[in-house]
């Protein structure tokens, strides 16, 4: 795989990364009349008004969402803007005024991150598994059921799936919590010992078999619409025409299956993210996920530029990771180049 | 012919396509008798069902395609049709080889040469390690003498190479019966005879029996000992080449025949036979070549004609026989 | 023969759909799907003329059960959940397929002028922004744009939901059509009709598109569920006005009235189950649709063949 393929990979997607953050910078100013500046000062309030370290976040705030008060030409605000992005700096929450985003989003990512991981590994495995178990008895009465009860999940609304789970595992009958990352009456703040880490995993169990549920069908019918056309490759008949038992045929179908589906790993993970959005909400997990709702529903701003800000990055960053990572597992790219855009 | 013994045994087989609108039958009651340690080629146009044959051969019918009917037997006692498929990957590979049609996409693309030899080894219990030294000499038998080709990846390789490299893999396990699927399509001409002149070297070293498939007239007889027609999903002749060549029972044979430019046929016309196959769905009702057969009578288009046969095994389907051959 | 007269002896538009519409008939998948499908909109269409009770109406004792007076129970507001439930259906199937309606048309217009103008500032320009629109998520900018929406008190009307989702909902299409529409030019048929000096919009129209009919079907059905699912999305976040009744704010008020928690299943599954079947049956259909297009995905059905068979020889 040659650099100049790498770079010139990267360029593209930091040109796409670009936008997505210009994107940031356009939407806020776009709407027209001071409705924005009404909610901002309707919710800081007068009472923080005179300390100077609040009024530095007011102002990176004014800087960011392009206010009224800020009356620089629109190129500039665009400089000012990048220029504190470079140091992550979107101001103050308004919800939760004077924190700044950063801290919020610093202190809730690894929560996100702790469901979205676990869940991605376990779907790609059991998800892909499932897809080879029925592509191997694809028309017989296990490949419907499977196809059937993965992408039945799947269209159902993930978080009414997670109320579903609440309900009938959590309230009707008590296996799990009802949500929370842990148990705060046992625990004040996290500690490493094993019963918090107990509480931690026992606490994600509801929202990880969520999302796990919702994403098999990506990985079922991906690999199981995969398998079956390599299944009937010229050199999978060969195989068979040699003698080759049929077990050793399907494992090396599902080899060559499994390729592509690295790809969307990465990807996938850049979307459970999202997936993750719905369902914090829902489980009262302080993940990223949960503080997108909160600053939707309660109009804050910066917050929700901060966390747009670090789901776009995520997601350009996995994609770019997936191709260079396709390029680097399937020899025939690596020899050969692929065509641009 | 000299009596030797009988590698393949066909007998009444009929092998169709299962389609949305239910079956066509595209083999018709196939019977020949393949004899052993000599090369016999299937010749037909495209379509007429020699691949099907070929694939019969071997027991490699999967659906669509669906055995109606009929026997194979290979080496006298594997029935390949009704073995299930644990017995017959006993068969494949090790009795009964194959070397597939368009060969250049049957070696699998993510895996180099040495790793899909090791694939086939331990797919009957064996790896490459252990049998390096064999492997290394089907290599050479098969013209590769350089071990870098274990290492290199099908797509880094000519498609003269790819081809030799099916075919020792074919060999690799020491069958005794290879079926070759239009081995050299898709290969340039002078590396079609390279890959010609080297079956017939290990034909002769191996004491194999080869069933060559092709639609290549000129090619099959270059090659052949005995020569079977295929037409319309039937065997219309079989019979050995020198006397296919020059005293044919069946009129599609000599038509055929008459149609390959040689030198003797310089500053000729070309026979050329005219019209296309009706198709398996629209199968004709007497014999099967008889509506574009040019010595065809009102009785060849009503009944079809039976097998005769000549020599023991030998036989041709043409009820005019040998009358036609006065009106050419 | 004169381009007038040709077109008088051949049916264009009939074959091509109309074995598409044949084949997808006789794929179970998709029949199945297709029934469910017909089923749900048949229950929404009684909605319109008929609920047991006002859907609006908070006059109810709340969160009752599911009985013979409240086939589904009340909600914690008072309201009859079977009535909103019949009634809500249309602005969910509506979204739904308006997005992938005008998805897909999108794609296709994109795609197709990007595959046209290969090489060219268009088609790089156009294939840009598609490749922008797949990676950065949609829904998450439609949430935003609602959210810097409701700073003017602005919530998301049906319409806009329609608009939003489906300006970000073409993109995968258009990829998928433009190197089919690169490829398909190569082909020599394309390329013979175009050397004959048939024009290249006409090639797309006559050539192109009737040839790729199933992609385009998928890409309807695909867009669809994700217009569905967008709209469930949006409402639940309560970015949409959250006033009317349709099954997404069902599930917004259910969320909010803590149903899951209080054991009011009857409030939020049913429109959680519609939902599902509606995005369910676009799925089944689609992969009905896939089979056609690529007989190495068919099932085949060889006991019944021989069975047949040996029903004939008898």
């Amino acid at each position: 795989m040659s650099p100049q393929y790498v770079i010139k990979r990267a360029i593209y997607y930091i040109i796409i990364w670009f936008f997505g953050i210009t994107l940031d910078f356009v939407l806020p100013r776009l709407i027209p009349g001071n409705a924005i500046d009404t909610v901002i000062y309707g919710r800081i309030g007068a009472s923080g008004y005179y300390n100077p370290q609040v009024q530095a976040e007011i102002r990176t705030t004014i800087e960011q969402l392009g206010l009224k008060q800020y009356n620089l030409p629109i190129y500039v605000q665009y400089f000012d803007y990048l220029k504190q992005l470079v140091h992550l700096n979107f101001g103050a929450s308004l919800l939760e005024f004077p924190v700044p985003v950063g801290k919020i989003i610093s202190e809730a990512a690894p929560w996100t991150f702790g469901i979205v991981i676990p869940a991605v590994v376990a779907t790609f495995f059991i998800g892909n598994l499932l897809g080879r178990y029925a592509a191997l008895g694809r028309g017989k009465p296990r490949d419907y059921v499977v196809i059937g009860a993965s992408m039945f999940l799947y269209t159902f609304p993930v978080f009414v799936t997670g109320e579903v789970l609440i309900e009938f595992l959590a309230v009707n009958i008590h296996i799990f919590p009802i949500g929370g990352q842990y148990n705060t009456q046992a625990f004040f703040r996290p500690t490493l010992s094993l019963p918090f880490i107990w509480s931690l995993i026992y606490h994600a169990i509801l929202p990880v078999t969520t999302i796990i549920l919702f994403s098999l069908a990506g990985w079922v019918m991906g690999m199981r619409n995969n398998m079956i056309p390599i299944l009937q490759e010229d050199f999978m008949n060969y195989y068979r025409a040699m003698g080759v038992p049929e077990r050793q045929v399907a494992s090396r179908a599902y080899r060559v299956a499994l390729l592509p589906n690295f790809t969307s790993f990465a990807i996938a993970m850049g979307y459970s993210v999202l997936g993750a959005v719905a369902i914090e909400y829902l489980f009262n997990y302080a993940g990223l996920g949960f503080f997108f709702n909160q600053a939707v529903q309660a109009l804050d701003y910066p917050l929700l530029n901060g966390i747009f800000f670090l789901l776009v990055t995520a997601i350009v960053l996995s994609n770019f990771v997936a191709e260079i990572v396709y390029g680097i597992i399937d020899p025939r790219t690596s020899h050969e180049e692929t065509e641009g855009i | 012919m000299s009596k030797g013994t009988v590698s393949v045994e066909v007998k009444g087989l009929n092998v169709g396509y299962i389609t949305d609108k239910g079956y066509t039958r595209v083999v018709r009651n196939a019977n020949i008798s393949i004899p052993e340690g000599k090369i016999t080629g299937i010749v037909g146009e495209s379509g007429s069902g020699k691949s099907t044959l070929a694939n019969s051969l071997i027991g490699f019918i999967n659906p669509p395609l669906f055995v109606e009917s009929g026997s194979v037997i290979v080496d006298g006692k594997y029935d390949v049709l009704a073995m299930d498929p644990d017995q017959l990957n006993q068969v494949r590979g090790k009795i009964i080889s194959y070397v597939p049609q368009a060969a250049q996409n049957s070696l699998n693309p993510i895996r180099k040469v040495k790793d899909t030899i090791n694939d086939m080894l331990r797919g009957h219990g064996m790896d490459l390690s252990t049998n390096r030294e064999s492997v290394l000499k089907t290599m050479e038998m098969v013209g590769l003498s350089d071990r870098q080709v274990l290492d290199m990846y099908p797509f880094q390789l000519s498609g003269g190479m790819r081809q030799r490299v099916i075919i020792a893999i074919s060999l690799l396990l020491s069958p005794r019966i290879v079926v070759m699927d239009e081995p050299t399509t898709g290969l340039d001409v002078i590396v079609q005879y390279d890959i010609l002149k080297l079956i017939k070297k290990l034909q002769k070293q191996m004491s194999l029996t080869i069933v060559f498939i092709s639609h290549d007239i000129a090619m099959l007889f270059q090659i052949s000992d005995y020569v079977a027609v295929m037409y319309g999903g039937q065997i219309v002749e079989y019979g050995e080449y020198s006397e296919l060549l020059g005293n044919a029972r069946h009129p599609y044979t000599y038509l055929m025949l008459n149609s390959v430019p040689t030198v003797s046929t310089l500053g000729r016309k070309l026979t050329k036979i005219p019209g296309e196959f009706e198709g398996f769905s629209n199968y004709p009702k007497g014999c099967v070549f008889s509506q574009r057969c040019p010595f065809a009578t009102p009785q060849c288009r009503d009944s079809p004609p039976q097998a005769y046969s000549y020599a023991g095994v030998f036989f041709y389907k043409c009820s005019r026989y040998p009358e036609w051959r006065d009106q050419k | 023969m004169l381009r007038s007269e040709a077109k008088r002896t051949r049916n264009y538009k009939y074959n091509p759909i109309y074995n598409l519409l044949v084949g997808m008939w006789e794929q179970r998948v998709s029949r199945v799907g297709f029934f469910i499908l017909m089923a749900v909109v048949g229950f929404s269409v009684i909605g319109l003329v008929y609920t047991p009770y006002n859907p609006y109406a908070t006059n109810f004792p709340r969160d009752l059960p599911p009985s013979s007076s409240h086939w589904l129970g009340t909600t914690d507001y008072g309201q009859d959940v079977f009535s909103q439930l019949i009634s809500g259906g249309f602005p969910v199937l509506g979204v739904g397929l308006g997005t992938g309606l005008i998805g897909t048309i999108l794609s296709i217009i994109i795609g197709v002028l990007a595959g046209l103008y290969e090489g060219t500032v268009v088609d790089k320009l156009l294939n840009g922004i598609s490749q922008l629109f797949l990676v950065i998520p949609g829904i998450l900018v439609v949430e935003i744009i609602g959210t810097y929406l409701g700073a003017e008190q602005i919530k998301l009307g049906y319409l806009a939901v329609l608009l939003a989702l489906s300006s970000t909902g073409w993109a995968w299409g258009a990829r998928v059509l433009r190197s089919q529409v690169l490829t398909m030019r190569r082909r020599e048929f394309v390329m013979s009709s175009e050397l004959i000096g048939e024009s290249k919009l006409s090639t797309v129209f006559r050539q192109i598109i009737p040839n790729n009919l199933p992609l385009v079907a998928s890409n309807f059905f695909f867009t669809s569920i994700y217009g569905i699912a967008g709209f469930t999305f949006i409402y639940y976040f309560g970015l949409g006005s959250v006033n009317q009744v349709n099954w997404g704010t069902m599930l917004y008020w259910s969320l909010g009235g803590e149903a899951y928690l209080r054991g009011l299943w009857w409030w939020y599954i049913p429109p959680g189950l519609l939902i599902g079947l509606v995005a369910f049956s676009f799925a089944l259909i689609n992969m009905g649709i896939d089979r056609v297009a690529n007989p190495r995905l068919r099932v085949w059905n060889v006991k019944k063949v021989r069975r047949a068979l040996q029903g004939e020889m008898r």
